[in-house]
C-alpha cells in the first residue's frame, strides 16, 4: 500500500490517523472528512463540510442555510437576495411603504421555497413537509402576533408590561413555537439526516416571521399606498430589523435546534467528534438565552440605532455559531464504511470515489444536492 | 480495521451538474412568487384601509365641564398645580418639575415638564426628545396646532405622526404625538401628549389623537402659580 500526498492521485489505500479506517490516497478521508495533511485535520476549519472553499468561523447567509446549493449555484441566490434588498430601499425611496415591508418579509421565504425546489431537499412528500413546517410557521406567526398583540396594550412612556412580558416571555414563546411544525417530522424516515432538521428549521422559521410581521404591520400596512412623506431612515431601519435580520436570527437558532436534535433522534452520530455543540439540550438554551437576550436588548435599548446594531451582531453570531453546528454535524454523521462505484462530485466536479466526503475537495457528499449523490452501500 | 480497495482511477474532471431550474427559469420564479405576494397582501392591505368619518357641521371639541379636582399634581419648583381625573389617570415620575400622567388603559400619557423662563421653543425640543426612538418610531411632524393652550394661557404647539412599535413583536400602530409649550410669568411649562392614531372618529379630527379630549382635560385645568 503506497501513499503520497499528491492530489488526487488515486492508487491503493491509506490509513487515515484520524478514524484508522482505509482510505482513497487523496486529500480528505472520505470516511470521517478529516483533512488528511493538516496539524488540526481533523475538525478542518479551513474547509467548511458543505462548501470546502470556504472557511467554517465567517459569517455567510447563503452557505449556511442553504448547503444543498452546489458551488457554482450558490451565487445566483446571493445575487438575487442582494438585488432584492436592493429593491427594497427602491421601493422605499419611492414612498412605497408597504411593498418595501412585504418585500423585505417575503424574500428570504420565496428564496427558501425555490431553493428547496432546487436542491430536491425533501425528495419525497415535499408537500407534507412544507405544510408542516412553512404552512404551521404561518398559522403560529399570525396567532403570536394577534394574540399577543392584546397582551401588549401601548405603554408609549415604556415600563407598564415590564421587561418580563416583552423580553423574556414573548421571544420564548415566538422560539417554542417556531420548532412546533419541525418536531412533528422528527419521526419521517425519509427527513432523517442533520441537513434535513437544518432545512425544516429554517423553512418554520421564515413561515412564522414572515406571517408574524404581515399580521404585527398590518395597521401600517392600511395606510394610503404611497406615503405623503419620504420613507424615513427610521423606517427602512425597522424594515431591515423585523423583515429581514429578524428572519435570519430566527432561522438560525431554530436551525440550531433541529439538526442537534435531528442528530440525536436519528442515531446517526459515529462518536468522531464530540463536542457540547451537538447536544440538543444546550443548543435550545443558546437558542432561548439569544431570543431573550435580544429582546431585553430592545426592550431596554432607547435607540433604534443600536437595538437594529444589537440584531445585525446577534445574527452574525447565529450565523456563525449555526455554522459551526452544521459542520460538526456533518462531520459527526455517517453510518458504517461505505463505498460505491466512482461518481463526479457536485461541489469540485471531479470524478471521485463515492464516499461520506469527497477525497478531493473534502465536501460532505450529503450536502449535494439529492438527485446528485451516490447511493452509498454499506459494507461491512 | 476495515481494509477496503479502491478502483484506480486517474483524476478527471467529471461532466458539469446542472441546476434543476436553469438561471432565467429561477430568476422568472423569484420574481412571479415575490410579485404574487407584494402585489397580492399589498391590495388585501389597501382595500381594507379604514375610511375617516366625514366632518359635516359640529367638528368642534366637546368641551368637558371643568371642575376644581381633588387630585392634583402641584410642583414645586414653580408652583403651578395640574389637576386630573383620579379616575382616568394614574400619576407617576413627579418630580419638582414635571410630571407623568398616564390613562388607566395605558393607551395614552401625558408627560408635563417645565423651566425658568420664557423660551417656549426649546422646552418643545426637550419634550419631544424625550420619546424613546425606539418605541415610538419615524416621528415626523404634520403641522402647527391651532389654538395650542395651557390654563387658559395661548401658547405654540407641534403636531407629530409616529409609529408605535411594540420592542418584541405584537402590533403596531400609528400614534399621535402633540408637543405644545406655553410661557407666563417667567414660568414655562411644556406638555406632550401622546396617542393611538384614530381617524374613524370626528371627535379626533383633525388630528386623530384618540383620547384627545381626555388627555387635553389636565391641561385646560392646569392653574399657574400666577394666575393669569
Ligand atoms: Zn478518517
Ligand atoms: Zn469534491
Amino acid at each position: 500500500m503506497s501513499a503520497t500526498a499528491d492530489e488526487g492521485l488515486m492508487t491503493g489505500s491509506l490509513i487515515c490517523a484520524h478514524c484508522g479506517q482505509s482510505v482513497p490516497p487523496g486529500t480528505f478521508c472520505g470516511f470521517c472528512g478529516a483533512h488528511l495533511h493538516e496539524e488540526k485535520g481533523r475538525r478542518r476549519l479551513g474547509h467548511f463540510a458543505a462548501s470546502p472553499s470556504e472557511h467554517v468561523l465567517r459569517t455567510a447567509l447563503i452557505s449556511t442555510l442553504f448547503p444543498h446549493l452546489m458551488r457554482r449555484h450558490a451565487h445566483v441566490f446571493r445575487e438575487t437576495f442582494a438585488g432584492g434588498a436592493l429593491l427594497v430601499l427602491v421601493l422605499a425611496a419611492l414612498r412605497l411603504y408597504t411593498p418595501a415591508l412585504l418585500l423585505a418579509a417575503a424574500l428570504l421565504p420565496v428564496l427558501y421555497l425555490l431553493y428547496v425546489h432546487e436542491a430536491e431537499v425533501w425528495e419525497r412528500r415535499p408537500l407534507s413537509a412544507l405544510l408542516a413546517t412553512f404552512g404551521v410557521g404561518l398559522l403560529l406567526g399570525v396567532g403570536y402576533s394577534l394574540g399577543f398583540g392584546q397582551l401588549i396594550t401601548p405603554s408609549f412612556a415604556g415600563t407598564e408590561q415590564g421587561p418580563l412580558l416583552s423580553g423574556i416571555l414573548l421571544p420564548v414563546v415566538a422560539q417554542l413555537a417556531m420548532v412546533v411544525g419541525p418536531s412533528t417530522l422528527l419521526w419521517r424516515k425519509d427527513l432523517d439526516e442533520a441537513l434535513d432538521g437544518l432545512s425544516v428549521g429554517v423553512m418554520s422559521a421564515f413561515g412564522f416571521v414572515f406571517a408574524s410581521v404581515v399580521a404585527g404591520y398590518w395597521h401600517n400596512l392600511t395606510a394610503p399606498l404611497v406615503g405623503q412623506a419620504a420613507v424615513s431612515s427610521d423606517q427602512i431601519l425597522n424594515i431591515l430589523r423585523v423583515a429581514i435580520i429578524g428572519a435570519v436570527v430566527s432561522a438560525s437558532t431554530t436551525g440550531l435546534v433541529t439538526v442537534t436534535l435531528w442528530l440525536r433522534r436519528h442515531g446517526r452520530g459515529r462518536g468522531l467528534q464530540k463536542s457540547i455543540l451537538l447536544q440538543p439540550a444546550a443548543m435550545v438554551f443558546v437558542a432561548l438565552l439569544a431570543q431573550v437576550g435580544l429582546g431585553l436588548g430592545s426592550y431596554f435599548l432607547s435607540s433604534l440605532l443600536a437595538v437594529v446594531a444589537l440584531w445585525a451582531l446577534g445574527a452574525a453570531a447565529l450565523l456563525m455559531a449555526l455554522r459551526v453546528v452544521t459542520h460538526l454535524a456533518l462531520l459527526e454523521e455517517g453510518a458504517a464504511h461505505v463505498i460505491a462505484p466512482s461518481s463526479p462530485c457536485s461541489e469540485c466536479h471531479m470524478v471521485v470515489p463515492s464516499m461520506h466526503f469527497c477525497p478531493h475537495c473534502g465536501a460532505a457528499r450529503s450536502a449535494a444536492p439529492k438527485r446528485f449523490r451516490p447511493d452509498l452501500e454499506v459494507v461491512r | 480495521m476495515t481494509v477496503a480497495t479502491y478502483p484506480v482511477t486517474a483524476p478527471v474532471v467529471g461532466p458539469a451538474l446542472k441546476p434543476r431550474l436553469r438561471h432565467h427559469h429561477f430568476l422568472l420564479a423569484v420574481a412571479l412568487l415575490l410579485a404574487v405576494l407584494v402585489v397580492g397582501l399589498t391590495a388585501g392591505a389597501v382595500l381594507s384601509r379604514p375610511t375617516p368619518t366625514a366632518c359635516h357641521f359640529s367638528c368642534g371639541p366637546d368641551v368637558g365641564r371643568q371642575y376644581l379636582s381633588p387630585t392634583a399634581y402641584v410642583s414645586s419648583a414653580f408652583g403651578y398645580r395640574v389637576q386630573y381625573d383620579a379616575r382616568a389617570f394614574t400619576k407617576s415620575n413627579a418630580s419638582s418639575s414635571g410630571v407623568q400622567l398616564s390613562t388607566r388603559d395605558g393607551s395614552g400619557v401625558l408627560i408635563i415638564s417645565s423651566a425658568a423662563g420664557s423660551d417656549t421653543q426649546s422646552l418643545l425640543q426637550l419634550s419631544i426628545n424625550k420619546i424613546n426612538s425606539n418605541v415610538i418610531q419615524d416621528v415626523q411632524a404634520v403641522g402647527q396646532l391651532p389654538g395650542a393652550e395651557i390654563g387658559e394661557v395661548q401658547g405654540v404647539g407641534w403636531v407629530y405622526t409616529g409609529t408605535f412599535v411594540p420592542p418584541n413583536g405584537g402590533q403596531s400602530l400609528p400614534v399621535t404625538v402633540i408637543d405644545v409649550a406655553a410661557s407666563h410669568a417667567g414660568v414655562t411649562i411644556g406638555a406632550l401628549a401622546i396617542g393611538p392614531q384614530d381617524l374613524s372618529s370626528v371627535a379626533n379630527l383633525p388630528f386623530g389623537l384618540a383620547n384627545a379630549q381626555e388627555l387635553d382635560q389636565p391641561l385646560t385645568e392646569t392653574l399657574w402659580a400666577a394666575r393669569p
